[in-house]
């Protein structure tokens, strides 16, 4: 049993190794790879924000759509123009466009001038020239994702009106793909028009986000600390046969420099109650009610070595005497001391 | 006593017997009787005869068969014709150790003749009571296994041996070194002489009822001997003497061991040797194979070991 769960656990370290980053998916955080939840983000910008707190990074909108256009389903005639349009700077598809009102209105957002009646006019603006054809959807999602980009940079709050026209025109440049991709009922020709069709749906999106571990966090590092931990332990056990199970390192824990400085209050018989308490838990063997001191001494034989089971067997004969013999002097509480000073100091070196 | 030990076992007479002498020994220091159980042909007789032979005291042996009489071992009363008057024969009984080899073979009445001698260490011939001498110690020796021509003990006589040591084969190894060595030891029980005087063996058996024990001690076995009797198996379980049987072999115990207080490995130790003849199983579980030595070991993993 010991060797393959060794087996098991080095293969998960190399394996987490091998990652070399932390996981992508934080938990209790919604998984981003999800076309709905882009549009949640469209819809509510505090979830933006939370996302770009959350990874430390300076995520913005061209980012996520980016991330949209990566997808691998997406053809690539639909991706290269919303590619070439986002890459283009704010003030280059302004300057293409030629339009004087547009400019005056991209420079005072820009400049911070900008109120909120102001904005509202140009995105009707953008719009008539979009229906106008003027201005085709991917420059007009691009224009959108500049605005929104620039607005957010400069502290300002995005207008859901911006946001609602480019979850609008992001849908409508996504629509032809999906219509193309949905299984009409009868099959792909659709014999009969009049039949319903299956309910819409927006296709599920892979996002490329940069990892969404939470920085003060280190998850990986704490899996890895624990499963290199849980080996070394694994190890030593099969090296060395009569090393304690776990407890000691319980015991390490809590035996205290205090524990033995106090023996000197205590009678023999707490002394031996006390030292058999720490045995057990160090050594992961439990003293049974049916148990005598002897037999529970004889049990620990098997176990242990000195120096522990020289000086717990010194404090069993001293607690033996006391207990029954009735031998109440001086003489065996300081026998009794010693050996459990030493019973402590024997667990120390375990 | 230790000299009976070493006598016994260091020189190699009694092979694989260390428990068998022990237990014997116990008994005599608790002014107790014991019954030794065995199937025929594994050294019975021989340990309690080479233990007899190493005290000084007076040793009787008496093959029990089914026609002896009661008078054979308690003695009896004869007119001698040149005085006139009955003199008193005393029997075998009237000694310090009597073996009483293979006890279940004499009738119930010969059998309940030994009643009154074990227990009250008196005889009573013609109406005349007759103290026995001390130190004065039953060992009697049953097989188990014989059906015919044989009487069970009854309870109440069984009830009158402090304990019961039951014996079996040694190991292979045991056997071999018996096979090797068998002429020798024949010869050396036959050579064996007393190493401890009679006095010796009084102030012993006193000092070993002076044996200390704490309460806690006491309260351990009184838990243990009424747990007998809530066993489910058990019909009949100890009784307040039962109790009492291994209290004394625990001091005894003790005292073999050297020391002068007892603790609860001692009562661990003797419990089976008190209380396995005092038990009576319930006869489904008779049937299904328990036994009274499984009983005591439940009960001993069951009852708490005194704690402060």
């Amino acid at each position: 049993m010991r060797y393959p769960v060794l087996a098991l656990i080095v293969v998960l370290l190399v394996a987490q190794v091998a990652r070399a980053e932390l996981p992508r998916h934080t938990p209790g955080f919604p998984d981003v790879t999800d076309w709905q939840w882009l549009e949640s983000v469209l819809k509510d910008p505090r979830l933006l924000e939370a996302l770009r707190a959350l990874t430390g990074s300076e995520l913005g909108y061209r980012e996520l759509l980016e991330s949209l256009i990566h997808r691998e389903t997406l053809p690539p005639g639909v991706a290269g123009e919303l590619t070439g349009s986002l890459n283009r700077s704010l003030d280059d598809l302004v300057v293409e466009l030629g339009d004087p009102r547009l400019r005056a209105l991209v420079e005072a957002v820009e400049g911070a001038g900008v109120n909120r009646e102001d904005l509202v006019t140009a995105l009707e603006y953008l719009d008539r020239l979009r229906s106008s054809g003027v201005l085709d959807l991917p420059r007009y999602v691009a224009l959108l994702v500049g605005l929104a980009d620039a607005l957010r940079e400069r502290g300002f709050e995005v207008p859901p009106e911006l946001l609602g026209r480019l979850g609008k025109a992001l849908t409508e440049l996504l629509s032809p793909l999906q219509l193309s991709r949905v299984q009409l009922v009868g099959g792909s020709a659709n014999p009969e028009p009049s039949l319903p069709r299956p309910e819409f749906r927006v296709p599920t999106l892979g996002l490329q986000l940069p990892a969404l571990s939470v920085p003060w966090l280190p998850l990986g590092y704490l899996i890895i600390a624990l499963v290199a931990t849980a080996a070394v332990v694994l190890v030593l056990r099969t090296v060395v046969p009569r090393l304690p199970r776990l407890g000691w390192l319980r015991t390490r824990l809590t035996t205290s420099p205090a524990e033995v400085t106090e023996v000197g209050e205590l009678g023999v018989v707490e002394l031996y109650w006390r030292a058999v308490e720490l045995i057990s838990r160090a050594t992961n063997t439990p003293y049974e009610d049916h148990t005598t001191h002897r037999e529970y001494l004889a049990r620990l034989a098997r176990l242990v070595g000195e120096p522990l089971l020289g000086s717990f067997s010194a404090l069993t004969q001293t607690y033996e005497l006391y207990r029954y013999g009735g031998v109440r002097d001086e003489a065996v509480v300081g026998l009794a001391r010693t050996a459990y000073r030493r019973v402590v100091e024997s667990l120390g070196k375990l | 006593m230790k000299d009976i030990r070493r006598e016994l076992l260091d020189s190699g007479i009694l092979i694989e017997r260390e428990f068998e002498v022990k237990a014997i020994v116990a008994c005599l220091l608790a002014r107790g009787h014991a019954l030794i159980e065995g199937v025929p042909g594994i050294a019975k007789t021989y340990t309690a005869k080479s233990i007899a032979r190493l005290l000084s005291l007076d040793f009787r042996r008496v093959q029990m068969t089914p026609d002896l009489l009661p008078s054979d071992i308690v003695g009896y009363y004869v007119f001698d014709q040149r005085t006139g008057e009955f003199r008193l024969r005393k029997g075998p009984i009237f000694t310090n150790i009597l073996l009483v080899d293979e006890i279940n073979r004499a009738s119930p009445r010969t059998q309940s003749a030994l009643l009154e001698a074990m227990q009250e260490r008196q005889v009573t011939i013609e109406g005349q009571t007759l103290r026995l001498d001390e130190p004065f110690m039953v060992l009697a020796t049953q097989n188990p296994i014989e059906m015919e021509g044989v009487f069970p003990l009854p309870e109440a006589q069984v009830d009158r041996f402090l304990a019961k040591i039951v014996t079996g084969y040694i190991s292979h190894r045991g056997f071999v070194e018996l096979l090797r060595r068998v002429h020798e030891i024949e010869q050396a029980i036959e050579n064996l002489r007393p190493v401890v005087p009679r006095e010796v063996v009084l102030e012993e058996i006193k000092r070993a009822a002076g044996v200390r024990v704490e309460d806690a001690v006491l309260d351990y076995i009184a838990s243990i001997v009424e747990e007998t009797r809530v066993h489910p198996a058990v019909r009949l379980g100890g009784s307040p003497r039962a109790g009492i049987a291994m209290l004394k072999l625990a001091k005894a115990w003790a005292y073999l061991d050297g020391r002068n207080y007892v603790i609860p490995d001692d009562v661990k130790a003797v419990a089976k040797l008190a209380l396995i003849h005092r038990i009576i199983l319930k006869p489904e579980y008779e049937v299904q194979g328990v036994t009274s030595e499984r009983v005591i070991e439940s009960v001993l993993s069951k009852v708490p070991v005194p704690r402060p």
